[in-house]
């Protein structure tokens, strides 16, 4: 498959093993991924003139936390899907990160099967 | 042919070695999806996974241990700290692990300094039985 037309996905994560798992089931369905450490280059990414069909954001972060990156970017008029990927269950933090703009949230760890089901459920088809 | 007897021999002492790990509750299922994602493209993943989990744990447990030596005891800190490494240890399926980070938090709530402390003890014993067992195994492998 063209390099182009592979479904794009930004991975935001301060997590190590979290990026690496999520690059691999990510590439496991046909995606092109590049990594991220924080909220902060995420947005410098996308400043840049970077885009990508999917976002996926963790919440806790060091320098600028998934909250506040995914604010930014809503407010530069980034159109992308962002998927809020946390360790915390439900609760007003949580509650707070979608408030911010994801599209969905999901718990930690990405599973193949809940990246399929979230992407279902927000009527994506990776091709 | 006394080669293909040992690679088997060790093989099915790979795999027992690695039933053991599940029944004995060191491992979840989130283990077997990190197992499943290894292929050819990836052919080490779980091992390069597992490193980089140890490598990663050994920085946030040493910020809870420092988090434990203030006083008094700042329980909101302890509880995000503990937060992160339990995201860390649920990324590879270290239930026994993961467990103790559970008991830890509700110690955080409870505002328990002793709780704290004896099941951070216990939290760091079972990660290095956890990395002991996976050693072994992943010789075997």
């Amino acid at each position: 498959m063209a390099a182009e037309m592979m479904y794009s996905v930004l991975i935001v994560d301060d997590d190590a093993v979290v990026r690496r798992i999520h690059k691999v089931v990510l590439e496991r369905q046909g995606c092109k991924t590049t990594a991220v450490t924080d909220g902060q280059e995420a947005v410098n990414l996308f400043r840049h003139g970077e885009t990508f069909d999917l976002v996926l954001m963790d919440l806790e972060m060091p320098v600028m936390d998934g909250k506040q990156a995914t604010l930014e970017l809503r407010t530069m008029g980034v159109k992308s899907l962002i998927i809020g990927v946390t360790s915390r269950r439900a609760g007003p933090e949580v509650e707070a990160f979608i408030g911010a703009g994801l599209n969905d949230c999901v718990e930690k760890p990405l599973t193949s099967a809940k990246l399929a089901a979230t992407l279902h459920r927000l009527g994506v088809h990776i091709s | 042919m006394n080669s293909e007897i040992d690679r088997n021999k060790l093989h099915g002492q790979a795999g027992l070695t690695r039933q053991s790990l599940f029944d004995q509750g060191y491992l979840d299922e989130q283990f077997v999806q990190l197992e499943e994602l290894q292929d050819d493209t990836n052919p080490n993943f779980v091992e390069e996974v597992v490193t980089l989990f140890y490598r990663d744990s050994a920085r946030l447990l040493a910020n809870i241990e420092q988090a434990l030596e203030r006083s008094p005891l700042d329980f909101a800190k302890l509880d995000d700290y503990m937060l992160q490494f339990k995201g860390c240890c649920s990324s590879i399926g270290a239930k026994k692990v993961k467990n103790e980070c559970t008991q830890f938090q509700e110690y955080c709530r409870a505002g328990s300094s002793d709780g704290c402390t004896r099941t951070f003890q216990q939290l760091k014993r079972e990660h290095s039985t956890l990395k002991n067992k996976l050693e072994a195994y992943f010789q075997l492998a």
